[in-house]
């Protein structure tokens, strides 16, 4: 086992400690690189802009449907999605058929009402996503399961 | 009350982000690249030899770690995972500074008395950080790897042996032949 040095370990300490402008410097790029970085996902067929009667289709990926989802529950509710999946039908160019999610709540919270609150806001942003056709001429289900319940807010307590 | 009156999650724990990444939220995972952006950037450039390679592999590995987080169970930390990839990168790179041999004289340099009697007065003049970077800079890149990582960033040797792909007794023991070294080198500061 090797000794602990505390001569060393105070130098350890002291560069700890020392700023990185180097990171600051290249930071922005980082993220810009990040931003920019497409993630594998799976088509879900959305509806044309009415009025557009050119041949072919419009597909969104589930993973973009999926990241608007998670950003805006997180943002407008006292909750935090842990699992957002999505049931479709292969036969018909992958329409979107239901939303299932997976939420943890807060102690505290009308959790019926929160469910309801979080369901409407799905209906509302794939209606954005994917269309007002595919939210109307399809009646998918959107279940909501409050998988647990936490003291204060969801997005600071660990798993 | 169901609506949220705070919405930042830059205080979230790890295991809150990684969760809302892996589901697409580029927010929290951008939190995350502001918190370890630092640690494995201190580490990346002790670890290569060019700056402009240090700013490319900083870049790959969360552009890698975003692409990767799907997969990613948590078997570890979110940061013993994020320094896997991050060394990965860096020998990736084929550019990973390799030990450097050095004048005696540039460790050697006797401080005056004040500094002798505390040499964190005499940091303040660089000499002494730059003396300890230099003596990194002389150590094989396994053991540079392994004291940065156990001094710098206090990590556990299981954690580095995971990210250096070692068993712990070998990472223990690079650190051990790291620290010998060291104290070797910078005796005259002390």
């Amino acid at each position: 086992m090797t000794e602990p040095d505390p001569f060393l370990s105070r130098a350890a300490s002291f560069l700890r400690a020392t700023p990185e402008p180097g990171w600051d410097a290249i930071s922005d790029q980082v993220l810009a690189a990040v931003r920019a970085a497409p993630r594998h996902g799976w088509p879900l067929h959305a509806a044309p802009i009415p009025g557009d009667t050119a041949p072919g289709s419009i597909h969104v990926s589930d993973h973009a449907l999926r990241a608007v989802l998670a950003r805006e529950l997180r943002r407008r509710y006292l909750c935090r999605p842990t699992e957002i999946t999505f049931t479709f039908d292969e036969q018909d160019d992958r329409r979107l058929r239901g939303v299932h999610l997976n939420i943890i709540g807060t102690y505290g919270t009308e959790l019926r009402e929160l469910g309801d609150q979080i369901r409407a806001t799905v209906a509302e942003i794939v209606r954005d996503v994917l269309g007002d056709s595919e939210t109307q001429d399809h009646n998918q289900p959107i279940d909501v399961t409050i998988t647990d319940v936490v003291v204060g807010d969801p997005l600071h307590s660990s798993d | 009350m169901t609506a949220r009156s705070v919405i930042g999650i830059a205080d979230a724990p790890d295991d809150v982000l990684r969760t809302a990444a892996i589901l697409g939220d580029r927010e929290a995972f951008e939190v995350i690249v502001l918190r370890y952006g630092p640690q494995l950037y201190r580490y990346a450039r002790r670890m290569l030899s060019a700056e402009g390679d240090v700013a490319d592999v900083m870049q790959e590995t969360f552009v890698a770690a975003w692409r990767q987080l799907e997969s990613f169970r948590g078997a570890s930390s979110l940061r013993t995972w994020l320094f896997a990839i991050c060394s990965r990168k860096i020998i990736d790179t084929r550019r990973v500074k390799r030990a450097q041999p050095i004048d005696d004289k540039l460790l050697q340099a006797l401080p005056d008395s004040t500094m002798l009697a505390d040499p964190f007065l005499a940091a303040s003049s660089r000499a002494f950080l730059n003396a300890l970077e230099e003596a990194l800079a002389e150590l094989p890149a396994r053991q540079r790897a392994t004291w940065v990582m156990r001094e710098i960033e206090v990590m556990t040797f299981p954690e580095i042996a995971q990210v250096l792909q070692l068993s712990p007794d070998g990472a223990r023991g690079h650190h051990h032949r790291a620290t010998a070294t060291l104290r070797i080198r910078l005796r005259r500061w002390q």
